[in-house]
This record gives structure tokens, sequence and C-alpha cells, in this order.
């Protein structure tokens, strides 16, 4: 006699997916680092993919790179590395979480307040919010200057005590700790401070504007 | 033993649902694999042409049953209803992989167990996918800790259905008793 046992088997894997995702505790990624493994770069060593909307790395001599915070500023500002240093680093330690599911936990970054240098420049009265461009160009993003001044963000310089490697946007990019890593500009070139937040490289593409990362 | 040949319907189900999965696949190993992304580039395009993918999926699903249902509730019959035969097939693995697997003639089906279980198995693996990529491609709605899971979910039902999947088109295409491999034989 024969039996459903397709249908069976249907709702099995359903069922079976469900509670291993609700049910399973640490049982999934664990499964699925276990998986990956073999796979090389799928489960890289420092724990970050690396993703790219324009099919290259950008790399920038250290020597010649300059950070320009101008737009709605009394006093624009150039710096290099040598002079943005000076300004007073910090370290920041958070947990990075990409809106693709992956996340690394506790990532220690060392960088300069983001507060502190947009305030070295002077911010004009009519500035509210901060345009930020990658070096190449091709990546730019927005923040409030009421976020961009809160603690934790940080123009960084520095991972796990070492310089930022060209994968992790050297020789500075964005960390903003409480929001998803798009917002974290790699290979940031320019700082301008404008009227209001525009529409940055994701939003334009759909994501929604409010990047925060929610419990 | 003479198989009723596939209908102009379950044609176009499979081959619609299999385009699908192949788009979904190739994008979603492109946005999967770093190295592939960064030579790829156009990450929005790529992540685009995934959910237009799922959504041509779901879309078939739907479909394709509402304007056949007789058949396709038929098909459905078929593919879910196993008798003793069926697991004569999963007792000797070695003659399935190797072709030489010659189904009992008692009971004369359409399906073998393999194709039953990869029906069942497939698409239970394609509801998870579907179901586990609404968090990831809508990730401001939820928690982060729901699009850690979904993706957790997302990755394992994508290992289990290339398994399936390459397992199906090695019996069905490349092994000595599929396609290529019967075409070879006449030669």
């Amino acid at each position: 006699m024969s039996q459903p046992v397709g249908r069976r088997l249907f709702l099995a894997g359903l069922a079976g997916g469900v509670a291993l995702i609700a049910l399973g505790g640490r049982l999934p990624g664990a499964l699925r680092s276990w998986l990956e493994g073999p796979l090389g770069e799928l489960s890289p060593s420092d724990g970050f993919h690396f993703y790219s909307v324009t099919g290259s790395i950008p790399s920038w001599d250290r020597a010649g790179w300059r950070l320009a915070v101008d737009g709605l500023v009394d006093k624009p500002l150039s710096l290099s590395l040598d002079e943005l240093t000076s300004i007073g680093l910090q370290t920041v330690t958070a947990d990075f979480h990409c809106v693709s599911g992956w996340s690394v936990s506790s990532v220690r970054w060392r960088g300069v307040s983001l507060a502190a240098l947009v305030d070295l420049a002077a911010v004009r009265p009519a500035g509210r919010a901060l345009r930020l461009e990658s070096g190449d160009g091709a990546y730019v993003d927005y923040l409030d200057l009421e976020v961009a001044r809160k603690p934790g963000v940080i123009v960084a310089l520095g991972i796990r005590d070492t310089p930022l490697s060209s994968e992790r946007g050297a020789p500075a990019r964005l960390v903003v700790p409480f929001y998803y890593g798009y917002k974290g500009v790699k290979w940031l070139r320019r700082i301008t401070v404008v009227e209001s937040a525009g529409v940055g490289y994701w939003e334009a593409r759909g994501y929604d504007a409010d990047a925060r990362i929610r419990d | 033993m003479t198989r009723t040949p596939a209908s102009a319907t379950e044609k176009a189900l499979h081959w619609s649902v299999a385009a699908a999965v192949l788009v979904l696949l190739v994008t979603g190993v492109v946005m999967y694999v770093p190295s592939l992304s960064q030579i790829v580039g156009q990450r929005f395009w790529v992540r685009t042409s995934h959910l237009v993918a799922a959504i041509v999926l779901v879309a078939v699903v739907l479909v394709m049953p509402a304007l056949r249902w007789g058949e396709l509730r038929r098909l459905e019959r078929e593919l879910s209803f196993w008798d003793r035969g069926d697991w004569d097939w999963f007792r000797r693995p070695w003659d399935v992989f190797l072709s030489s697997y010659q189904e009992p003639a008692s009971a004369p089906r359409r399906f073998n167990a393999g194709q039953k279980l990869l029906a069942a198995l497939v698409a239970s693996a394609l509801v998870l996918l579907v179901v586990s990529g609404v968090p990831m491609y809508w990730w401001w709605l939820f928690a982060g800790e729901v699009v850690q899971r979904a993706r957790d979910l997302h990755v394992l039902a994508s290992f289990a259905v290339t398994a399936l999947i390459a397992g199906h088109v090695y019996l069905a295409a490349l092994g000595p008793s599929g396609l290529l491999g019967k075409r070879a034989a006449k030669r």
C-alpha cells in the first residue's frame, strides 16, 4: 500500500529547518562554519568577508594620502595621516554586522573621533549632515551630524593593533558601531559638511535610510 | 517498461523552476564567494537578479498549479506516494550511482524513489530559502539576530539544494543512464 512519504518528507524538511534555526542555539552557525571551513575564503581568519561594488580594491600611497574636510565649515582641512593621528587616537571595540547576515565579534578599531575632526573644521550653523566619499569616488554615504558626534563614531586607521589593510579600507575608513557595515565608508578621502543628508550608495538602490542594528 | 512521457505542463514547470534555480545558484554564489564578488562587482545588479529569480520561482510555483490544477495535482500525488518497491532504490546505492539499477517490474511508476525524494527535499529547501531570504533582503525590518539566523538557514539550505541538484544532474544527464550517457553509448 502506498503512503504519502513525499509530503511527510517535505513537511519534515520545513519543520527541521525551522527547528534548527529557532531552537538550535549556536548549532546552525557552527554547522555553517563547518561546511564553509574547507572552502577557504568562506571562513576568513579575520572573520571579515570582502565585497566590492566596483570590482577592484583601491589602494593609496600612505605618504601622499590626505583627508579633506570641507563644505559648510569655517576652516577647511586637508590632513595627512600624521596630522590626522595627531588629533588623538581612541580605541573602539564593537561587534561588526553586515546586512547579509555575517558578523565579527569584538572588533578593536583605532582611530580619530569624527566629532573631534568636524569640530576642528568649525562647522557652520547651517551644516547638519556629512557627505562621506570613498577615494575612488564610487561610494558615497551620509550621516546626520548628530549621529556623527555620537561616542564611538571614528575615522579608523587601524584594526586589532595593525594599520588597516586595503580590503578593510586603508588608509582610513568610517566606523559607526551601532550601524550596519555598509555605512562604514572605506578608503575615506573626503568629508563634506552639507545642509541635509542625501541619498547614499545603497539607499539609492533600495536600502532603508536607517542603518541601525535592531535588537 | 514504457514510461508515460512528461506532459507539456510538466516540462514547462520543470524547466522554468530549473532556470530560476540556476540563476539563483549562480547569483548566490557570486554574492557568497568574496573573490567572485570582487571579480564581478556590480553587487546591486547581482542582488537584484537574485531577487527577480526568486520572485519568478514563487510566481511559477503559484501560477502554474492555478492554471493546470488537475494535472499538477496528479503529478504531486505521483511524486508524493511511495510504495514498497520505492524503498528498493535506497538499498542499492552503488547500482544507482553506476546507473545499473533496474526497477522492480511489479509496480510500474513514472518516477523512481530518487526523483520522489529529490522533489520533496528540493521543494522543502526552496521554501526555506524563500522564507529565509526575506530577512536577508529586507534586513531593516528585522532584528540583527534574525538576519543572522536567516543567513545561517539560507546557507545550509543552499548547500543542501546544490548537493541534491548535483546528484539529480548526474543521474539524469551525465551518468551512464542519463541523457548524455545514453547518447555516448549509442555512438
